[in-house]
């Protein structure tokens, strides 16, 4: 139904990775969410719009930041922030919520680099 | 119906022209909802706009205020005119051009979906936070170039738009979106190259004409964002706000035709608002058009809802005219 | 002629309706008589608007359509109204493509009055008594 769910539902198939949401950058509204959505996402997006946009804005002139990724942990859980695009101020971020209980960073990570592409593409 | 969990639109009551809350456009879009309706709510205002939905869902927003999806997709990068252009030709009369720019890979169903959701929220943001006179809406399926897929839901727009409203009042800068207008600072040599893509962007442009919703046009993005990206660049010292548009009242013409040059001196001359003994004519009083106050002040003829296309009912929300601005502050 | 005047009309046209990038005063054989520009380049506009209004009033006449009111040229990138100004001026409106068409066909009418009388300058003017 929704291109947005289905897509990012994709990420869900990964052991550990309870929810996620797409960011716009712009504003920080939530576009899209989908799994366990017991967190605010409303309220949470506009900080990690805020996080993002200074995590890839570097400044000079023609200097091209790859898709960043901001990440926060705590001793259960891994929130992950992967920039899926961004241009002139505009962009879209991944944000999921990881249990550490059913993976850990390295592979939490490595599958979320593997998706992204993918993404908004389809 | 439900009990009153709607968001309730702060009264916008700094900075300029009085605004009214978007409370009855709410109330309206919510009530379709509850009943699963098809149609178009028109409101009639500054800038105003059209909102569509389909079974309780809104699908697209149109507003001169913002930027629409159109607009956003042909900004450098996305889809090139010719591609769209063929894409439309194929596509747009039987009401399928979303799928079609799927099809031919020129956009993903995701990111189209998002834009448009973005889009449809940043025209939502905009015609609340503008002037709304009065709702009218009509019950019939509405006819959208890129309808929204799923629709979105009201109480969740309601909610972001309410959001949205409540961070403008407390923006450090109290920019208006429509209104102040922003003029690029003059920096040093070295404090140039610090500046990134985004803000230089905004530089080029803001040369004190245009206003957040000027720079949203030409840069082909989303008004909300944009005012957020100014009040940081107001903070940062590379912007300053100003003139305001709308800022000088004009009073209505019930005389002769006076120049608003002649008004105003003749105001200053006799320390009044440029009452009808201190002006000079221009030619023997004769009819001529009356003249409405600039900017928000003067009222808004409604426009005759159309005839004959209601299938079920019209509604008619109507409000009392705003007085006259009071010169802006 | 007061240039002053005029501009402050054609600043408080830009002023009242949102999407109006500039504005510039003509006469009818493209000589520019006043400009609120940006970047556009008054002359051209100014020799363009009267040139577009020569061939669409012959245009109307043809499909005997009697006065023409405006010219409106819409593109991707914005719109451009042309209005004529009483017999022997024009006004033509650059705009973004936002500009909100049916408010600015509201908001110019009188303003197009009041240049076409301070163009024309018709009648006496009484001084006021202060």
């Amino acid at each position: 139904m929704s291109a947005i769910s289905e897509s990012i539902g994709r990420v869900l198939r990964t052991p550990g990775i309870r929810a996620v949401a797409l960011v716009d950058m712009g504003t920080g509204m939530v576009v899209g969410s989908a799994g366990d959505q017991t967190m605010d996402l409303m309220a949470a997006g506009p900080g990690l719009a805020e996080e993002a946009r200074l995590a890839v804005r570097s400044p000079g002139p023609g200097v091209s930041v790859d898709a960043a990724t901001v990440t926060t942990m705590t001793a259960r859980s891994l929130y992950l922030t992967k920039i899926l695009e961004y241009s002139g101020g505009e962009g879209l971020l991944l944000y999921a919520d990881i249990d550490l209980a059913q993976t850990n960073v390295a592979l939490a990570t490595l599958q979320i680099d593997r998706l992204s592409p993918e993404l908004l593409a389809s | 119906m439900t009990e009153s969990q709607e968001p309730v639109f702060p009264f916008r009551a700094t900075g300029g022209p009085r605004r009214m809350t978007a409370g009855p456009l709410g109330e309206m879009l919510t009530e379709y909802a509850a009943r699963g309706l098809s149609g178009t709510v028109r409101v009639i205002g500054d800038p105003g706009g059209l909102v569509h939905f389909s079974q309780g869902g809104v699908v697209a927003v149109e507003t001169p205020g913002a930027p629409g999806p159109e607009l956003l997709l042909s900004r450098p990068g996305q889809i090139s005119g010719s591609s769209w252009a063929l894409a439309y030709a194929a596509a747009a009369a039987g009401g399928q051009l979303t799928a079609e720019l799927v099809r031919r890979k020129l956009i993903g169903a995701a990111r189209l979906e998002a834009l448009l959701r973005i889009a449809l929220a940043d025209a939502m943001f905009v015609l609340t936070a503008g002037q709304v006179d009065s709702c009218e809406a009509e019950v019939a399926e509405p006819v959208c170039l890129l309808p929204l897929d799923p629709p979105a839901d009201v109480s969740w727009l309601l909610a972001e738009t309410s959001r949205r409203l409540a961070v403008l009042t407390t923006l450090p800068s109290q920019l208006v979106p429509d209104r102040d207008r922003v003029t690029a600072k003059a920096r040093p040599l070295d404090q140039r190259a610090r500046l990134d893509d985004a803000q230089r962007d905004v530089l080029a442009l803001a040369n004190g004409r245009r206003t957040a919703r000027d720079l949203a046009f030409a840069l082909g993005r989303g008004v909300f964002a944009v005012t957020g990206e100014l009040d940081r660049m107001h903070a940062a010292g590379l912007l300053a706000i100003g003139p305001r548009r709308g800022a000088a009242p004009v009073p209505p013409l019930t005389g002769p035709l006076v120049t608003r040059a002649e008004t105003a001196a003749a105001g200053h001359r006799a320390g009044t608002a440029g009452q009808a003994e201190a002006v000079r004519e221009i030619s023997p009083p004769r009819e001529l058009p009356r003249r409405r106050a600039a900017g928000r002040g003067g009222a808004h003829h409604a426009e005759a809802a159309p005839s004959g296309s209601a299938l079920l009912r019209v509604l008619r929300l109507g409000f009392s005219n705003p007085q006259p601005s009071d010169g802006g502050h | 002629m007061d240039t002053e005047a005029l501009l402050a009309e054609m600043r408080a046209l830009r002023d009242s309706v949102a999407g109006i990038t500039d504005t510039a005063l003509a006469s009818r054989d493209g000589l520019i008589i006043a400009a609120d520009t940006a970047t556009i380049d008054p002359d051209n506009l100014a020799a363009l608007a009267a040139s577009a209004l020569g061939v669409t009033q012959r245009m109307a006449a043809e499909a005997g359509h009697g006065t023409l009111r405006e010219i409106v040229v819409s593109s991707a990138g914005g719109h451009i109204v042309t209005y004529p100004v009483g017999r022997r001026a024009l006004l033509a409106v650059v705009g973004d493509p936002g500009l909100d068409l049916p408010r600015l066909f509201r908001e110019s009418r009188a303003v197009l009055a009041v240049l076409d009388q301070l163009l024309t300058g018709a009648g006496s003017r009484p001084v006021a008594a202060e």
